[in-house]
């Protein structure tokens, strides 16, 4: 017997307790320090052979190809995101744009493309779960032409049964709502960066002017219609001081309390190019250990948004571990990309981006099966470091499209720092149990 | 040693693989910040 390949042991923040967790055995343990320091001597208490922290490498490699297996089989019933981007048009000139760089392109009659969209979904997805999330740019511009095009995406998907989405900015929300109200809407993704000042200043017009209270009219507006908003601030070392105010802001509102209300945070970071004012990006552990210290002076914010520190949440909540993440990129294959162009790409992070296409489905259908292969056989078995990595199952081997841009290949490693973030996510949930 | 863990656990896999993937990305967070951080 030796130790399994898949221990993670992470310090427990502020404490001098571990925590001992294997995605594939699917146990987590709390160590006193004197049997975590064995532990990192190499000597093992009998009861950890029963939990699969010590096991027989044939024995755990087949179990570890079991679980791979029904990862793939789960995933290939799961349902499929299709995103679709009526134009790359925003009003909102924010301080951190990824798609800023994206040259204008050239569209065709949006009814045609929007029928070529569904006409290639119907034929494509057959058979799958799926459901359509209205992306852009800004997709809800107070324009007929906009309107007419959210009306159109609005028929198709109920007509097949389908959900929409829409991810936008909410500045023209409030206009929308009585005709999102006719289709079936599961949510709409709206930002607010944090209180009014903070967020005006991020998230301004274009040329400037404040956007603050009419985001948050369009946020009670959909509220108050049943519809679902799921909000979302973005946050750096600029504004993360201030996303207690943005939670309180939240609570005295109400919103907290509607059952059709749910928050997420997105971090600043580079994707595609370098930003001029970089110092401000939080790195992946950074912006967790700031919004640790942050919830440890202020605990209302939980209230509002409490975050997952890897399976920490998961693991107090639900006094389990979530299955084994072999994969966490979803691009082609319960992700996929469709533009006003007609262009077809694997995800949201590289949609419109020049080169990333995949093939096209309007004026005429095509795909680069090659390239399409190349991104649905990235997991952590295709990833070379990953292979080694004891975080692998927790860590699903990040973002395949950070991977293409900052190393060149959709098939390396985007680490996420899962030891870390259990350390402070069970320090932050894990208290009744210390 | 100190369990957390307080449901039955199987040999591979104790939840649908919807909330392993859960864990990165809630469904509309599929956008650039959302999930692909």
């Amino acid at each position: 017997m030796q130790p399994s390949k898949h221990n993670i042991l992470s310090q427990v923040a502020g404490s001098d307790s571990w925590l001992l967790v294997n995605l594939l055995s699917g146990q987590a343990d709390l160590l006193d320090p004197l049997t975590a320091t064995r532990f990192l001597r190499g000597e093992y208490a009998p009861e950890l052979a029963a939990k699969g922290y010590l096991v027989d490498p044939a024995e755990e490699a087949t179990r570890y190809a079991a679980a791979k297996a029904k990862f793939a089989a789960d995933q290939k019933d799961d349902e499929v995101q299709l995103f679709f981007v009526p134009s790359y048009a925003c009003n909102f000139g924010c301080s951190y744009c990824f798609q800023d760089e994206y040259a204008p392109q050239q569209t065709h009659d949006p009814d045609a493309v929007i029928d070529a969209f569904f006409s290639y979904v119907d034929d494509t997805f057959a058979g799958r779960k799926k459901y359509v999330t209205l992306f852009g740019g800004e997709p809800l511009l107070d324009t007929p032409k906009n309107r007419k095009v959210v009306q159109k995406l609005l028929d198709g998907t109920k007509a097949r049964g389908l959900d929409l989405a829409i991810v936008t900015n909410g500045y023209s929300l409030a206009s929308y709502v009585p005709l999102l109200q006719t289709g079936r809407l599961r949510e709409v993704q709206v930002t607010l960066d944090g209180s009014r000042a903070m967020h005006d200043k991020r998230r301004s017009l274009k040329g400037g002017g404040k956007t603050f209270d009419p985001v948050v009219a369009g946020i009670d507006a959909a509220l108050d219609a049943g519809l679902t908003v799921n909000l979302r601030a973005v946050l750096d070392k600029e504004n993360l001081a201030d996303f207690g105010n943005l939670a309180h802001f939240a609570i005295e509102k109400g919103w907290t309390e509607r059952p059709n209300f749910k928050t997420q945070v997105g971090r600043n970071y580079e994707l595609h190019h370098c930003q001029t004012n970089n110092t401000r990006l939080y790195t992946r552990l950074s912006l967790w250990e700031d919004m640790y210290q942050l919830i440890e002076r202020d605990p209302e914010i939980l209230r509002f948004y409490r975050p997952a520190y890897s399976i920490s949440r998961f693991l107090f909540d639900e006094g389990r571990l979530p299955d084994p993440l072999f994969d966490s990129c979803p691009a082609t294959k319960t992700e996929w990309a469709f533009d006003a162009t007609g262009a077809i790409y694997p995800c949201t992070a590289n949609v419109g981006k020049a080169g990333e296409e995949l093939g096209t489905f309007y004026p005429a259908r095509s795909l680069q099966q090659a390239v399409v292969d190349d991104w649905s056989g990235r997991d952590v078995t295709s990833i070379a470091a990953c292979s080694s990595c004891s975080q692998q199952l927790a860590c699903g081997g990040g973002c395949g499209a950070v991977s293409k841009s900052w190393k060149g290949t959709i098939r390396g490693s985007d680490c996420r720092p899962v030891k870390e973030l259990l350390g402070l996510g069970t320090a932050l949930y894990g208290q009744r149990e210390l | 040693m100190k369990s957390l863990i307080k449901k039955p656990v199987s040999s591979t896999c104790c939840a649908p693989a919807q909330e392993a993937v859960a864990q990165c990305c809630a469904k509309v967070s599929k956008n650039v910040a959302g999930c692909h951080d």
